[in-house]
């Protein structure tokens, strides 16, 4: 999921104050930003964007791990499924089995739905 | 600001000056030169009848040994070679393809003649053969005056390993093997058109642990190269190697690998390795400067004349300081993907 960019701003700020507070940060950043009438947000704003953004990545990748279990049904295609799909064309190519390749999916994670769907698209793809 | 670099045309002179070395070759360097160059002329064509697209493994490796060279090249000299033999300093451009066909050599055969065996086997028949080859031909770049070492690695030899420095080689090849020949199947995976399972399920603790693995020993190898002073000493876990630094490393690692494997799941293997290094990197700056401004980390003297001179602006300090960076997380960086993908792709085993 794509996080709104204030509140990535909002997360980076909050992470720089904890992380800084020990050394000063907040002074620092409060005397950078009046003593140049703002002109500091422009590299304040998107160094805080940056960290929230790779915050708030990190916890989608957690959260979306812990309940990919939940999600059995078969979701539309998106980039993951065409690289899934891509898989399933180049091993058959290179003469592998579907039951090979259904296995190789399952030894990293892939649900049988999720398996399923993607041999369904790729056949018709063909 | 750093103590060394107060002064700068103090530094800058002190630089020219130790640059200065002994580059008259001996007739028996020249002969060992020719000898190299003949041995890559004659078993590059022998290797493309084992193995496809020779040359491209050929340059992948013989970077990943560059790299290597690159920013370990205060810890070793290369005397003595002739002037067309060095590329940059007293980094030499022919022991650099001497040590990548023997490596792409040893890869090749083993990879032939035991190819029912599972690659980790494989990689361990690599080191121990490459080990003993390693020690020959050092043996030899020593007693033709080529190869002599700073006198920072002389002493971690005679204090920690009582049977000499040829007993340390045996910590020190093996580590620098790994690093390079995980560098070079990375890249093979590429060059080979290997496919590549999309992973669902992340294995985070094997992950971290391989992270852990290749961070920690690297760091000790590296150790001669620097002192990691002032800091707790409960922190210390092998001379001066501690976990307030190590252990920082290590979640970036492993964090820049999840993140960019996640972000960039719809890329190949060539884009999400410089998103690593790109991740990577924004965090280790930062942190390593600071790690150095507060005197936490003391360059050794050979390091410090290794510099070229150049600083980075604002901070004064040398721009090997940043530049290393991409260097050496570049070989932890491929040893960590490489077996990490070998986990996911049990065909690939």
């Amino acid at each position: 999921m794509k996080s709104p960019k204030a509140l990535s701003i909002f997360v980076g700020l909050i992470a720089y104050l904890l992380c800084s507070f020990p050394f000063g940060g907040v002074a620092f950043l409060f005397v950078s930003v009046v003593c140049t009438a703002g002109v500091a947000l422009i590299v304040w704003l998107p160094a805080f964007w940056l960290v929230g953004f790779v915050i708030l990545s990190l916890f989608d990748l957690f959260t979306a791990v812990s309940t990919s279990d939940e999600r059995q049904e078969a979701k539309p295609l998106d980039k993951k499924q065409m690289v899934f799909i891509q898989y399933i064309q180049k091993e058959r190519a290179a003469g592998v089995s579907d039951q090979q390749i259904s296995l190789a999916f399952k030894q990293v994670g892939w649900t049988d739905s999720d398996i399923q769907a993607a041999f369904k698209y790729a056949d018709s793809v063909k | 600001m750093f103590k060394y670099f107060s002064d700068l045309e103090a530094f800058r002179q002190s630089v020219r000056l130790q640059h200065q070395f002994d580059q008259v070759a001996t007739t028996s360097i020249i002969v060992f030169e020719v000898f190299v160059l003949l041995a890559v002329l004659i078993l590059l064509p022998v290797l493309s009848k084992f193995t496809k697209r020779v040359l491209w493994k050929f340059v992948v490796l013989a970077l990943g040994v560059l790299i290597f060279e690159f920013f370990t090249n205060p810890m070793w000299f290369n005397y003595k070679m002739g002037p067309w033999a060095y590329i940059f300093q007293d980094i030499s451009w022919i022991l650099t393809l001497g040590w990548s066909i023997m490596i792409l050599s040893v890869i090749v055969f083993v990879d032939r003649i035991f190819s029912s065996g599972k690659e980790w086997q494989r990689f361990g028949i690599y080191l121990v053969v490459l080990t003993g080859l390693v020690l020959f031909f050092e043996s030899i770049v020593i007693k033709l005056g080529i190869r002599s070492y700073s006198p920072e690695v002389e002493a971690v030899c005679n204090r920690y390993f009582s049977f000499g420095p040829s007993f340390a080689s045996l910590y020190y090849i093996p580590v620098f093997l790994s690093l390079v020949i995980g560098f070079y199947k990375y890249w093979s995976l590429l060059i080979d058109g290997k496919n590549l399972v999309p992973i669902k399920r992340r294995k985070w603790f094997q992950g971290l642990g391989l992270s852990a693995i290749a961070v920690f020993f690297f760091e000790i190898m590296v150790d001669p190269m620097a002192q990691n002073v002032g800091l707790p000493q409960w922190s210390y876990v092998y001379r001066d190697v501690s976990l307030l630094m190590t252990i920082p490393w290590i979640i970036i690692v492993w964090m820049a690998i999840n993140f960019v494997d996640v972000k960039l799941f719809d890329k190949n293997i060539f884009v999400r390795f410089f998103g690593y290094l790109f991740f990577i990197f924004i965090f280790v700056f930062p942190i390593e400067v600071k790690w150095i401004l507060s005197g936490h980390i003391v360059f050794s003297p050979n390091v410090q004349a290794g510099f070229s001179g150049f600083l980075i602006p604002g901070i004064n300090l040398p721009v090997e300081v940043a530049f290393a960076i991409p260097f050496y997380y570049a070989l932890i960086v491929a040893f960590v993907k490489y077996w990490e993908i070998l986990i996911y792709n049990k065909r690939l085993q």
